[in-house]
Parts: structure tokens; sequence; C-alpha cells
């Protein structure tokens, strides 16, 4: 049986690279943050949640809109453009897409960015309810490794990267018994958002199936 | 804490937006009415240290969350929010209640009564022999606990608990 998990940390993050920078439009700002304020408000933004990030490295500047009531924060800068959500789940994946298409189909009417590709990382923090998580994790080391002692593993950390894939899996930092899977891919711009979600879903499902472990219901 | 590697978290906060004082808010007064007022100021102090309490709650819970995994979250929090007092004790005790134990998983469980809870307990969650456990448990009570034991004013559990 699989051991159940409970998910009391997780959260979202998808950066929209553009085919090139668009500075035309971030030298005129005005009517693309009008165009994302409007498209965001009915998610009960407020204008004192606008920040103009003028720190940093040119690619990290630009309008961050924060959506406290979604735990969510957009991002508009001038090479690309950020969404993340916190306390997230598939429970509300259609919910976080509808808010995403909002302001990115706002900017994109605004401007003239054209979306290059889509990176989005999932992570997780998931405390098991039985098992130390150690346990959960020695599968993953390598049986060359293991056999350098004869004590259990206190913990172990794998990263796996492909072409367009990435998978780290550890110890989670910020729980006590705590597992952290963060696993990301990119997408052509393009891709429907209801196409990621899918892939995602999958790519969660195999990675759980994997450490046999099941979310709380 | 456990993470080898990564960020893993994503360090936002949503429930404020930075701003800076505008210069004449630190010149001028506000309000000299306000300002003589001893009540007003009474309240609006007593407010800030309400504030400033929940904050320093808040991040003692983050940081138990870390060493200790909670049986029901929601419940849990309620007990430490009543019973302030208890939290820097379990942080207190952390590292000798982990070590006695090898660094087994700690679980905080409020207990359950007929009327409201007065007791936590914090168990070892121990795969190994009950003797092994008990041995533990008594090594953790003379280096530490038994020291410490009246900080805790009987809210307070250290025990075991044998999973298979």
């Amino acid at each position: 049986m699989s051991e159940i998990v409970s998910t009391p940390i997780s959260f979202f993050d998808l950066e929209i690279e553009y085919e090139q920078p668009d500075f035309k439009t971030s030298m005129d700002r005005a009517p693309v943050v009008q165009a994302i304020w409007n498209a965001l408000r009915p998610w009960g933004m407020n204008v004192d949640d606008l920040e103009i990030v003028t720190t940093g490295k040119l690619s990290e500047q630009g309008i961050r809109f924060k959506i406290p009531l979604k735990s969510s924060m957009f991002f508009w800068g001038p090479a690309s453009c950020r969404f993340v959500r916190d306390n997230t789940g598939w429970d509300i994946a259609d919910e976080t897409i509808t808010i995403i298409d909002a302001a990115v189909a706002a900017l994109l009417s605004a401007s003239n960015i054209k979306i290059a590709k889509y990176k989005t990382s999932v992570i997780i923090h998931a405390q098991p309810k039985r098992l130390p998580f150690s346990k959960i994790l020695a599968p993953l080391v390598p049986p060359q490794i293991l056999a350098f002692e004869s004590q259990e593993i206190k913990t172990a950390a794998v990263v796996v990267r492909w072409e367009d894939r990435k998978i780290t899996i550890d110890g989670s930092a910020s729980l006590a018994n705590g597992l952290f899977i963060r696993y990301e891919r990119d997408f052509p711009g393009g891709t429907p958002y209801q196409q990621i979600a899918e892939r995602l879903l999958a790519d969660e499902e195999q990675i759980f199936a994997m450490l046999d472990i099941e979310a709380e219901q | 804490m456990n993470g080898i590697i990564d960020q893993q978290t994503p360090s936002r906060d949503w429930t404020t937006v930075p701003r800076l004082p505008m210069l004449h808010e630190n010149i001028q007064p506000t309000s000299s009415a306000k300002a003589a007022d001893p009540l007003n100021d009474l309240l609006e102090g007593l407010e800030h240290q309400l504030q400033e309490q929940d904050r320093e709650f808040d991040l003692s819970i983050k940081t138990l969350v870390r060493m200790y995994m909670f049986s029901d979250r929601r419940e849990v929090t309620a007990f430490l929010r009543s019973n302030r007092t208890v939290v820097p004790l379990l942080i207190e005790a952390f590292p000798h209640f982990n070590r006695s134990f090898n660094g087994t998983p700690l679980l905080l469980e409020v207990m359950a009564e007929e009327s409201e809870s007065r007791t936590i307990n914090a168990l070892a969650m121990w795969w190994g022999i009950r003797e092994e456990a008990r041995a533990r448990l008594r090594s953790f009570d003379n280096s530490w606990w038994l020291e410490n034991v009246g900080k805790a004013n009987g809210r307070v559990v250290f025990d075991y608990q044998i999973e298979k």
C-alpha cells in the first residue's frame, strides 16, 4: 500500500519567455498596466497590490501585480513575464488557468509580444503520515553508495535534467519529516494551458507512483 | 533541517506591501489632538504589541513545523495559541529530544479530552523495539527534561510511539 502524504506547502511557477524583448512597450507602460489591471481586478486586487520593480538586472525589472486573495503574483518584465501561485493544488487548477489566461491575454493584446516558451515548475513539500521520509528516499540512492555504510541513510537527494524537463527530490527544509519534490517542464509557445496542466498532472502522478506515495484526499 | 539542495521556499509575503515613510511623516506630528489623548495612545500601543506578538507567534510556528510533525495542523496550532509558553519550551527541547531518539520523526498531538485540551504530546515515532525506546526516553529525561519540567506547567508530555 502506498504511503499517504499531506502536502501542507506547494506552489506553482510559470515563466513565459518572449520571442524577443519588448522595449517599446516597456517604455510606455501605462496601457499595458491598465490592461492587466482590468483583467486581474475580478480577483480583488487593489491599487496597493501593484509594485514597480526598479532594482536588479534589466530583465528583473518591471511591474508586479499581487493577488493576495489567491496567493498569486503576476510579473511583467521586458523579456519575460511570470505567474506564481502559493498553496496550489489540482482542485484549483481551472481557476489558476483562468487567472493566467486573463493576465497573459491582456498583456498580449496591449503589446507586440509573442510567446516563445513556457517554463513551468511545481514545488511540493509532502509529509508522510506513517514512514520516515528517509525510507521513501532510500530506494533512490544507488546501491553502490548505499554499500558505503552499514547504517541507514539520514537523507538523500536526486536531481535529473533532460532537455525540457527536470526533477528534484530532496528532504524538505521547511517541514519536519518532509519530502521536497520539484518538477519542471518547458513547453513551446502556443501550447494550450489545459494541455500544460494535463502534462504536469501526469508528471506528478509518475513521480508519486515511483516514490510509492499517495496524496491525502 | 533535511533539505540538501535547491531553493525550496518562495519567500513571498502576501500580507504586506513594503512602503517607505514619506519625509513629512517623519518630521511632522500627524495630529496634535490625537497625540494628547493618553487613552488613544494606550490603545494604539496595545494593538501594536498584540500585532508584534502575533508576528512572533507565527514565526515560532514556522520554526516548530520544521522540527515536529503536527498530527492535526489546526488543532495543534490552536492549542499552542492558547498556551503560548509551551512554544519556546518545545523549540528548546527539540535538539535534546531529537538527539535522544537518533533523529527519528517527532510528532505533536493534542490529547483528546472532554473539555478543553490541557496537554500536548510530543511523541518520538519509533520503529525499533520498545525497550530501546524506553531507554532513550529515560536518557532524555535525565539529560534535559527533569531540569526543565517546571517550565511546562504540566502542559507537555514527552513520550514515544511505537510504529510498525
